[in-house]
């Protein structure tokens, strides 16, 4: 697996390349966009981290540019961590958005993650009693959850709230509606049990559970899955 | 019931019904005056029988009354009569009576007899059943013997013109003629009697049609207001015109009756024009009434009549002309107050003085004092002149000032008329433009603020990610010596704290400089302080810390969920970090009548000496922490954030009592 890291920060761009090195995968290094397009058309590369700000081709034009004839996944990296950057970056191709300073064992996950959903995609067949978001993988039948091809070990009450939301997505459950669809119960009053359950499923599928991507918090109003 | 009442099928057959009762009227009466008309002589007269009747007084009066006749006809300038003259014209005039044929009559003047029978006293006269028979005597005694009520009751008078008359009328109606007459004044009562109780009737009838049709015009069943088409035309018109018809009508019958009576015009084809003529007046006054009721109900009466809206409108120019005249005269009198001073006053009473002066010299030399008061008005007019226009630049300069001082910085105060405002007006015309000058640097300032935070904060971000990545590098290398390892692990931490500074830093700076977009939306404020709680559930469970929750149900508020989320979240990470080990922390939210509150209390693990309003500034510690994980911004972003959500963020300690306090409206 060839990933090519793209930073104008020459001792960012190494320290990456020590991390996924590490792990095993086949590292290219560019400067800047210009650079990382040369690469591109030379090499085979599986995926690409790149920063936004850089000189000569910016990361967004970059990647505009190579989603004219890629799908390979696109981790963006930037100092920017306005939501208006992130929306920029995902609505003109990203795959993920990674604000500077990061943790490195994070984003090593976060390419691990996008690896194994880039090599399953085409094998996963959408099939009844199946439900597919991103990476996340439910079996409504055999009642079992995958996250990027990894079985993930939830209890049944856990399992439940997932079921409800992921059949769901997009619409925001009140704790109210958690309570009655899985207990089948009035809500207690100033009970915060829905949310530590929803704390410890985020804990079990995200990659980082205080930025989650599936599972969101919708503060005073409930929870939901996009 | 109702529904039938109200029916359109209803009310047209009442107004159908109303209009026949109407020609149901008026051809009774015009059929009765035919007639009537075609009878010899009209006499019924509504009293209770023929002798009581006008007819028969005239008759049995007949011949007193010639006898009256006479002494007026011959009656000079003071008032005496010829008696010659006198006897002339009662032999004449008796000759001629009208109703010689029905009546016997005989008089006695002086020596001189009349009869129209040959009688030569009052036993003579022949077979007669009523009579009327007076008698005047010199002595001054009278004599009346008659068996009706009216009769000789002219003869008195004549004493006036001759005190010494002697005389004696008797008078007797034919029996034939009254029996005749009784028949016929029979006849008429019952025709005219007939004629009223149908006519009476029929008008009943149409009375309780209207009032039926007056209720229930304007409204359909379900009471709701209802116009028809023709209710739209001006009220005025259609009175006009209502009355316009039934004036004609009143003409047109006049004119027929004239031309029966006159021009032999015929009866049946007056009386016909007559009933049609009725149709049509009650058709259009019947249509008149409804409309102006259906406009009374619907409350419409005055916009449609040209009267009451001209009435209405005359009214607001009024209101709005005394409104106007009060402003200005108050205006007037506030700026001629303030501009009463020295120099205009001095001219006005030097203006005044002058007056005097030339009313009183024109006055003692001409007389005429006209002259004196127009140059005297003339003089006033000029003083107001100078006053208007001092007050009008007044007024521009107050306008001027007030707009710079609303910051409209970049206006300017027209040129004005008189000097010394002049002067005033460019002085504040540079204020403004330094006004001006120094917001738009102001601004510019806070533009660049903004930039240097965001590219400070990038050019911070960069070097830090290195930090840590390198340091994580190292970390891994396993044959380093202890103390290494030890001094990685420092780095790491701080690297971490450099980091959350950062972005803390970042983030305070954009909400204070009003760089911050916040989205505010309705939410539960105690479902997200169990959200946070339920993030923060893994630290509170390993904290060795009670937490003892309150919250209630429902606590609505208009806030940005995820500003809100992090104040929450750094008011619990406070708590965690600052409080004695194996304390309760408290966390409340409830409501009061209009305000959502949510308070975070603990004890203090260690002696807080900061002063309460200054733990929120930005970097302000409890000393304690200082050397501690977090920025120190923790409770200046809680604040900035609840106060950019609207809400109100309090802090008060009391010994160890550390107590957080948000307040929202509640919504």
């Amino acid at each position: 697996m060839n990933i090519l890291v793209v930073d104008d920060d020459r001792e960012i761009v190494e320290s990456i390349g020590i991390f996924l090195a590490g792990e095993g995968y086949g590292v290219f290094k560019a400067y800047d966009g210009l650079e990382a397009l040369d690469i591109l058309s030379e090499k085979e590369i599986h995926l690409i981290i790149l920063d936004i700000m850089m000189p000569r081709l910016d990361g967004i034009k970059t990647l505009m540019k190579l989603r004219e004839d890629k799908n390979i996944p696109v981790i963006l990296l930037s100092a920017k961590s306005e939501d208006a950057d992130k929306i920029l970056g995902l609505t003109a191709g990203a795959d993920d958005y990674v604000t500077k300073p990061f943790n490195p064992s994070e984003l090593v996950a976060r390419v691990k993650s996008q690896l194994r959903r880039y090599t399953m995609l085409g094998s996963i067949v959408n099939k009844k009693g199946e439900i597919v978001i991103e990476g996340l993988y439910i079996n409504t039948e055999s009642k079992t959850v995958k996250v990027d091809g990894e079985d993930v070990r939830l209890t049944p009450i856990e399992y439940k709230i997932l079921e409800l939301l992921a059949k769901n997505r997009g619409k925001v459950f009140s704790t109210e509606d958690i309570y009655q669809k899985v207990w089948q119960e009035e809500t207690v009053v100033g009970d915060n049990t829905i949310a530590v359950h929803v704390r410890h499923i985020r804990e079990k599928i995200e990659i980082n559970p205080k930025v989650p991507k599936y599972l969101k918090v919708v503060w005073g109003i409930g929870y939901k899955i996009d | 019931m109702k529904r039938f009442l109200y029916s359109t099928y209803t009310k047209f057959i009442a107004s159908v019904l109303f209009v026949v009762f109407v020609f149901g009227i008026a051809t009774i009466v015009t059929d009765t005056v035919i007639e009537i008309s075609k009878e010899d002589e009209y006499i019924y007269n509504f009293e209770n029988e023929f002798l009581d009747s006008r007819s028969f007084q005239h008759l049995i009066s007949a011949p007193g009354s010639v006898v009256l006749n006479a002494y007026y006809a011959s009656a000079n300038e003071e008032g005496e009569a010829d008696i010659t003259k006198v006897e002339k014209y009662i032999e004449n005039a008796l000759s001629d009576l009208y109703c010689n044929d029905r009546i016997n009559y005989y008089i006695k003047w002086n020596d001189k007899t009349f009869s129209n029978c040959g009688a030569e006293n009052a036993e003579e006269v022949p077979s007669t059943k009523i009579y009327s028979h007076e008698k005047i005597t010199p002595d001054g005694k009278d004599f009346y013997e008659y068996s009706q009520k009216y009769g000789g009751f002219y003869l008195e008078e004549l004493k006036q013109f001759d005190e010494a008359v002697e005389i004696e009328v008797y008078t007797a109606v034919k029996e034939e003629h009254i029996n005749e007459r009784n028949i016929m004044w029979t006849r008429q009562k019952d025709m005219v009697e007939e004629a009223f109780t149908g006519s009476v009737t029929l008008l009943l009838l149409a009375v309780i049609i209207l009032i039926y049709l007056i209720a229930v015009c304007g409204k359909n069943k379900k009471g709701e207001c209802k116009r028809s088409r023709i209710d739209h035309i001006w009220i005025e018109v259609s009175v006009a015109f209502g009355i316009g018809v039934c004036f004609l009508t009143g003409l047109i019958y006049v004119m027929l009756a004239e031309a029966v009576m006159y021009s032999g015009f015929s009866h049946s084809v007056a009386g016909t024009i007559a009933c049609l003529l009725a149709v049509c007046a009650s058709s259009v006054f019947l249509s008149v009434l409804l409309s102006i009721t259906r406009n009374i109900k619907c409350k419409s009466i005055i916009s449609s009549s040209i009267i009451a809206k001209l009435v209405v409108f005359v009214w607001h120019l009024l209101i709005e002309l005394i409104r106007k005249m009060t402003k200005t005269i108050v205006r007037l009198k506030n700026t001629t107050v303030k501009l009463l001073s020295k120099k205009t006053s001095v001219i006005l009473i030097g203006m005044l003085f002058v007056y005097t002066s030339l009313v009183g010299i024109f006055g003692m030399m001409t007389m005429e004092t006209p002259f004196g008061l127009i140059l005297g008005f003339l003089l006033f007019l000029a003083a107001a002149f100078v006053v208007g226009l001092r007050a009008m630049d007044i007024d521009e300069i107050k306008k001027g000032a007030h707009k710079i001082r609303e910051g409209e910085t970049a206006y300017k105060i027209p040129a004005l008329k008189s000097d010394d405002m002049k002067l005033l007006a460019e002085d504040i015309n540079s204020i403004g433009n330094g006004l001006e000058k120094s917001v738009s640097e102001k601004m510019k300032a806070e533009r660049m603020k903004t930039e240097l935070i965001t590219n400070v904060s990038h050019d911070l971000k960069t070097p830090v990610t290195s930090i840590i990545s390198y340091t994580e590098l190292l970390s891994k290398i396993e044959k380093l010596p202890e103390e290494a390892k030890d001094y990685i692990s420092v780095i790491a931490g701080k690297s971490e704290r450099l980091k959350n500074l950062t972005e803390d830093l970042f983030d305070i700076s954009k909400v204070q400089s009003g760089n911050d977009t916040v989205n505010l939306e309705r939410l539960d404020i105690g479902l997200l302080v169990n959200q946070a709680l339920g993030e923060y559930d893994n630290d509170i469970a390993t904290s060795g810390l009670n937490f003892c929750v309150n919250v209630e149900k429902e606590l609505f508020v208009k806030a940005d969920g995820r500003k809100m989320s992090r104040v929450i979240g750094n008011l619990l990470s406070n708590a965690l970090k600052y409080s004695m080990k194996n304390t309760r922390v408290f966390v409340l939210a409830m409501k009061n009548e209009n305000e959502v509150f949510v308070e975070i209390k603990n004890i203090s693990s260690y002696e807080m000496k900061f002063d309460p309003d200054e733990i929120t500034d930005r970097f302000v510690r409890g000393d304690e922490s200082r050397t501690q994980e977090g920025s120190g911004l923790g409770l200046a972003i809680a604040k900035s954030y609840t106060e950019a959500c609207g809400g109100k963020f309090e802090i008060v300690t009391d010994g160890d009592l550390f107590k957080a306090i948000i307040k929202f409206k509640s919504v």
